[in-house]
């Protein structure tokens, strides 16, 4: 329990005609950049509104370390919604000001922080402009600057990448680690896989309004390697072990031929033997999933 | 409670500091000035018409005995011969002619180039049948001088048991001009609070705020703010209104030339001038103002509470302003309906059965009581008319903030009162 800020225990939401979550339990670990995975209308957003306190559970519980979810709490929550928006038509420092008070800092710590974010985040110089002055892609910074301004210790973005551009995108990134560094939870809701592999230590993947997989990264990909294996030879191989199985053939830049072989169950060294029997061998590594196949191969409708 | 305030303030804030509000809060005297002032102008210059208009009197039978009609809008003349008065009647040299056709004098023709208007054909009736009424007179042996020592002129001062005058007309004046601008400020500020949920329910704003403060406050914190935004409107107009009426009155009150007009024109009217200040002086003493304030106050803040939370549950249940129409009408006629049975009803008979339960029922209420409130209604009733608004407010920001907290978060769905009302039954 210690190290888990955010538990949710057999969560479920109902509206009149369909159910949004059913039964879903996740722990977010203390610390971590946690992907909340799945395809659009899985129930990201009603489990993120959930936590968020703006509807309520019909079933199950939420904890925030240790106590049961309540008002006090939304302080220690920060939230970058997917859906955008500002007031168009109010000076940008009024704005963090603002809703970094409903977030229950006082007038003085407010302006204070909002300065501090809008230098770091490069957007100083606009701060006395309104909204509706500023780029896109400002507007967005602004908006993640109302997300953390009160340091709250889970942070919950979703689709945080969208509108940006790669300089951008890049600063953001930095910003989330850096925020990871100093200790806040992230909880992060994407489908947008590459990034979950390169910032997300663990995560859960949601479908149909069901927690189908989660776990660590690591332990995710590694329960999803396959026994498949890429070798790449000098000349030609042909498998002398009847059980392996050659799935796709082809040719690398440099002309060698490179094979996906498909063990069913003979060990690597086996295989390795048999291949150096014929030819000389350049390279062999296991095909491990990226979070991308694992997610396209749970979520196909044939595969469930 | 401190979310609450904290939206106020920033409702408060951003709509005081906009240009629009600092300007309509400079012009809004000028304006309503500008538009009395114009009205007056137009009064004025319908007594002081420059020259009167020119008729002929074609009279062969000697009915009117060559009495001399003329007054300040008509000039007459006696004409022998028709023709040639119908030739400058077509040169325009002429307006008119009244053709009389039998001695008696009761059969007359009018004859114009263009169309006459109603009323200029009923004081032309009225000039003729009056100088002939004398001259009946004068034919049985009366004087107009006799006749006016005979006839009374009655100078009607009304009491009610309560005591005191009861000038009726500054109560009702007063009335209705209050009723008036709670009508106006519900509407102003009523809409401006459903366009301000409508936008942050487009921009999708809505969601962080809620996940930092529950949709009742921010929809409180929104009906309060814009109140305070609209209180502070009218405490700056009336302000500006009385500074400005000070100093028109000091600007004109030098002018020699429109003090002659004006006593010009009161020697038009059935009194003086001097008398009717007088009276208005002696009526609006018997105005209770304190209670009327008070009145003011509680039934400006109730009917405009009452009304904001529809508006703000209609803001929140559409997608855009356009969306909003079908829902304005319904929930905007009771008021409507209130205006008018005040005009109708309520300043004829202030005491009627019809009056008395308009300002009973909330919807109707704060316009209907408003028109009340300067006569002798009793502290209970008034009492028990605020107490039934506000009951009612409590009741429809509650509906309202269930609609509301749903609404706000629901895009995309057509919204329709079946629709409102699922929300409405939402746990």
């Amino acid at each position: 329990m210690q190290n888990t800020l955010l538990q949710i225990n057999n969560v479920s939401k109902f509206y009149k005609d369909k159910v949004a979550l059913k039964d879903v339990s996740i722990a977010v670990p203390k610390g971590h950049i946690y992907g909340l995975l799945g395809p659009n209308g899985a129930g990201k957003t009603t489990l993120i509104r959930i936590i968020n306190q703006i509807t309520e559970a019909d079933e199950g519980s939420v904890m925030l370390n240790g106590e049961p979810l309540n008002q006090t709490h939304i302080r220690n929550i920060g939230y970058l919604p997917e859906e955008r928006g500002l007031y168009k038509k109010i000076k940008v420092i009024r704005q963090l000001e603002y809703f970094a008070q409903l977030r229950g800092m006082t007038s003085k710590e407010a302006t204070q922080k909002a300065t501090e974010w809008l230098k770091a985040m490069e957007l100083y110089d606009v701060r006395n402009k309104k909204i509706e002055e500023l780029s896109k892609g400002m507007q967005q910074k602004i908006q993640f600057i109302v997300s953390v301004i009160h340091s709250p210790s889970l942070l919950i973005l979703d689709e945080p990448f969208s509108g940006f551009d790669p300089v951008n995108a890049e600063l953001l990134t930095q910003k989330i680690l850096e925020l990871k560094a100093a200790g806040t939870t992230i909880l992060y809701s994407t489908h947008r896989m590459e990034s979950v592999e390169k910032l997300c230590d663990s995560m859960a993947l949601i479908h149909q309004a069901e927690k189908i997989l989660d776990g660590t990264v690591a332990e995710i990909k590694n329960k999803f390697k396959s026994d498949l294996f890429e070798i790449v030879t000098s000349g030609n191989y042909a498998p002398s072990i009847g059980a392996i199985e050659i799935m796709q053939q082809s040719t690398t830049d440099a002309g060698h031929p490179s094979l996906l072989l498909k063990l069913n169950g003979v060990s690597n060294n086996a295989c390795l033997k048999d291949v150096m029997n014929q030819t000389e061998l350049i390279h062999f590594s296991q095909k491990i999933p990226s979070i991308n196949d694992i997610f396209i191969q749970l979520v196909t409708p044939h595969n469930n | 409670m401190h979310n609450i305030l904290l939206i106020l303030k920033h409702e408060y804030i951003t709509r005081v500091s906009k240009k629009s509000f600092i300007i309509m809060t400079l012009l809004g005297p000028l304006l309503i000035g500008a538009f009395y002032g114009s009205i007056v102008a137009i009064s004025i210059s319908q007594f002081s018409k420059d020259s009167a208009t020119k008729m002929a009197i074609y009279d062969p039978n000697n009915a009117l005995k060559n009495e001399d009609l003329s007054n300040k809008s008509y000039q007459f003349g006696y004409v022998k011969n028709a023709e040639a008065a119908k030739d400058s009647i077509r040169s325009e040299a002429i307006y008119g002619m009244l053709v009389i056709h039998n001695s008696k004098g009761d059969s007359m023709e009018l004859l114009t180039k263009k169309n006459i208007s109603i009323s200029a054909r009923q004081e032309l009736k009225e000039l003729v049948a009056d100088k002939l009424f004398n001259l009946n007179l004068k034919a049985n042996g009366l004087t107009k001088n006799k006749i006016d020592s005979l006839k009374m002129d009655i100078h009607l001062s009304d009491h009610s048991l309560s005591g005191g005058s009861n000038g009726t007309e500054i109560k009702s004046g007063v009335g209705y001009v209050g009723a008036m601008v709670i009508y106006m400020f519900i509407f102003l500020y009523g809409v401006m609070i459903m366009r301000g949920v409508t936008e942050e329910k487009n921009n999708r704003i809505v969601e962080i705020i809620v996940s930092a403060v529950k949709p009742f406050q921010l929809m409180m914190g929104k009906i309060l703010g814009v109140a305070m935004v609209g209180l502070t409107q009218f405490i700056a107009w009336i302000t500006l209104s009385g500074l400005l009426l000070l100093v028109l009155s000091i600007a004109f009150g030098a002018q020699q030339v429109d003090t002659a007009q004006i006593a010009n024109i009161g020697k038009q009217m059935p009194s003086n001038a001097a008398q009717i200040s007088g009276e208005i002086f002696q009526q609006f003493q018997t105005l209770n103002l304190p209670k009327i304030l008070i009145g003011f106050v509680v039934f400006f803040f109730g009917g405009f509470l009452l009304y904001s939370a529809l508006f703000a549950a209609i803001g929140s249940a559409v997608d855009s302003d356009t969306e909003t129409q079908q829902f304005m009408f319904p929930v905007s006629m009771p008021l409507v309906f209130g205006l008018v049975i005040a005009q109708i009803a309520v300043i004829n008979d202030p005491y009627s059965t019809l009056a008395y339960w308009c300002s009973m029922v909330p919807f109707t209420s704060p316009v209907v009581m408003m028109v009340r409130l300067p006569f002798d209604i009793s502290w209970t009733e008034i009492l028990i008319s605020a107490v039934i608004l506000f009951g009612t407010f409590v009741l429809v920001v509650w509906m309202a903030g269930k609609i509301y907290r749903i609404g706000i978060l629901s895009y995309g769905q057509k919204a329709s009162y079946k629709q409102m009302f699922k929300w409405l039954m939402t746990k």
